[in-house]
């Protein structure tokens, strides 16, 4: 039994996982200007395409076929239902990362919305000041100190890296629905999990295959994004200015362009 | 907001389309009049407010004008406000200084019209969603972040911060940051890769292919 309930968890897990796909850094250009280290590449390609596949094949149509025969009121509930479920774990997280304010706001906020907005169907905690917010175990592991090691592409898992894998454990096991027992109440939230998923994240999985180069937008968008969270989603622009260059010297001729500045 | 098309479909479409929806787009622009331009002399802040506001016209009108109509509202706004050569400067890291001229103007002008159909394809309808801007933060001389949301009609907040550089007298963007991920860095990890690899031919192929793909699907 409790084998099953770890697999369960671990699917919407790994679901989540896939959610993160056009989230997440460090390539040339980011704001912790360092450097990709991405050792595996060849095989972190063949794991994304396999992602990517699962995407195309299995919850691209289901989430379809989702969208087509459930309306707008009752897709949102579901996804507040499950993302709500998350917040043990970010909560958790925060405390962890000593940011005691945000650890209190998503704490409040998973109270709210579990409690007014029965089980979380309804996202009451939004329009109390309690906005949402993202963190997971290896943004406490950065915060800490530790590396980020080698980019990493899982299967089902998508992005990640070595620091964020003691992560998966800590997540199923801060999962409400760890907790359940009952198991049509698993198989019923696991299938209902991966729907919700195919429909939620169809925005950003479409992001990253429209990109001209989808698994090296994906590799910095997402190590951008873990970047951005240890930080406490705060930018330093001053950074990323510094890799603009000089101003002039490598510009092309402004007159030679088309829509070229008015002079004053 | 993003339709998403069989994928028989897409190939189909871009084979037959390929050849022809971007000359055709090209003279449709040029025989059609442009709506006009506010003028653009203050600061960054009001940079974004015309970008924001275009976009929320766009938008509010997308259905009734379809995705060339979008092109052409939006073209001149998105002229005015970004610097695409410090974005392509930027974005293609050292390669930059390796291409001719004649080759760095053609990759400005690809980025040009990639990102006004980016904007065309994306924001493709109007449900409520709004632009808000919170603070400008003066970073240097000539150079302001301007930061701003975008809510989602289901609420969903989504923070954009834009990199503001003043040159000639107008403040031109030169990089968005969305919920922490820049567009800039997205670009140089994706351009400097196709160039390693594949040279800069088939950059501007693989770009020509993005903005034909989005002309013939764009709705």
């Amino acid at each position: 039994m409790r084998g099953m309930r770890l697999f369960l968890v671990l699917v919407l897990v790994s679901m989540q996982g896939c959610a993160t796909m056009g989230h997440g850094s460090k390539s040339g250009l980011n704001s912790s200007n360092e450097t990709v280290s991405d050792p595996l590449e060849s095989m972190n390609q063949k794991v994304f395409s396999f992602n990517m596949g699962l995407y195309d094949y299995v919850l691209e149509p289901v989430a379809k076929g989702y969208e087509a025969v459930t309306p707008q009121t009752f897709r949102t509930g579901v996804a507040n239902f499950f993302n709500n479920a998350t917040y043990p774990y970010v909560f958790m997280n925060d405390f962890l990362q000593g940011r005691t304010d945000q650890g209190l706001t998503d704490f409040s906020r998973f109270l709210a919305n579990t409690v007014i907005g029965i089980g979380g169907l309804f996202d009451v905690a939004s329009h109390m000041q309690l906005p949402p917010h993202q963190n997971s175990f290896g943004v406490t592991l950065g915060v800490w100190g530790v590396p980020q090691g080698a980019y990493l592409v899982l299967p089902f898992l998508g992005p990640a890296s070595v620091r964020s894998l003691p992560g998966i454990p800590i997540e199923i096991l801060s999962s409400p629905f760890y907790y359940i027992t009952n198991p049509t109440a698993q198989w019923s939230i696991t299938a209902m999990g991966i729907v919700n998923t195919g429909y939620t994240k169809r925005g950003e999985i479409q992001l990253v295959k429209q990109s001209l180069f989808p698994y090296y937008f994906a590799r910095s968008a997402w190590e951008q994004h873990e970047q951005y969270l240890i930080r406490g989603s705060k930018l330093n622009h001053r950074r990323i200015l510094e890799k603009l260059g000089p101003d002039e010297e490598d510009m092309p001729e402004k007159e030679t362009l088309p829509f070229a500045a008015p002079k004053p | 907001m993003k339709k998403i098309l069989g994928v028989s479909v897409l190939l189909a479409g871009m084979a037959l389309l390929w050849a022809t929806s971007k000359p055709v787009l090209a003279e449709e622009l040029a025989a059609t009049p442009q709506p006009p331009v506010k003028s653009l002399s203050s600061g960054p802040r009001q940079a974004i407010e015309h970008l924001d506001e275009a976009l929320l016209a766009s938008m509010k009108s997308a259905k009734k004008i379809g995705y060339k109509g979008r092109y052409r509202q939006l073209a001149p706004v998105v002229d005015r406000v970004f610097d695409f050569s410090s974005i392509a400067t930027v974005s293609m890291g050292t390669y930059w200084t390796k291409l001719d001229p004649a080759q760095q103007s053609e990759l400005v002008t690809t980025l040009r019209d990639y990102t006004i159909a980016t904007y065309a394809f994306r924001f493709d309808n109007y449900s409520g969603e709004q632009f808000s801007i919170k603070s400008v933060q003066h970073l240097e001389p000539n150079v302001e972040v301007v930061y701003c949301t975008f809510t989602e009609a289901s609420g969903e907040v989504h923070t954009f911060d834009y990199m503001m550089r003043s040159r000639a007298g107008s403040w031109r963007i030169i990089n968005v940051v969305a919920d922490g991920v820049s567009d800039l860095a997205l670009k140089q990890a994706e351009f400097t890769h196709l160039m390693k690899l594949k040279g800069f031919g088939s950059l501007i192929d693989n770009l020509k292919n993005r903005i034909t793909y989005m002309a013939n699907t764009g709705q």
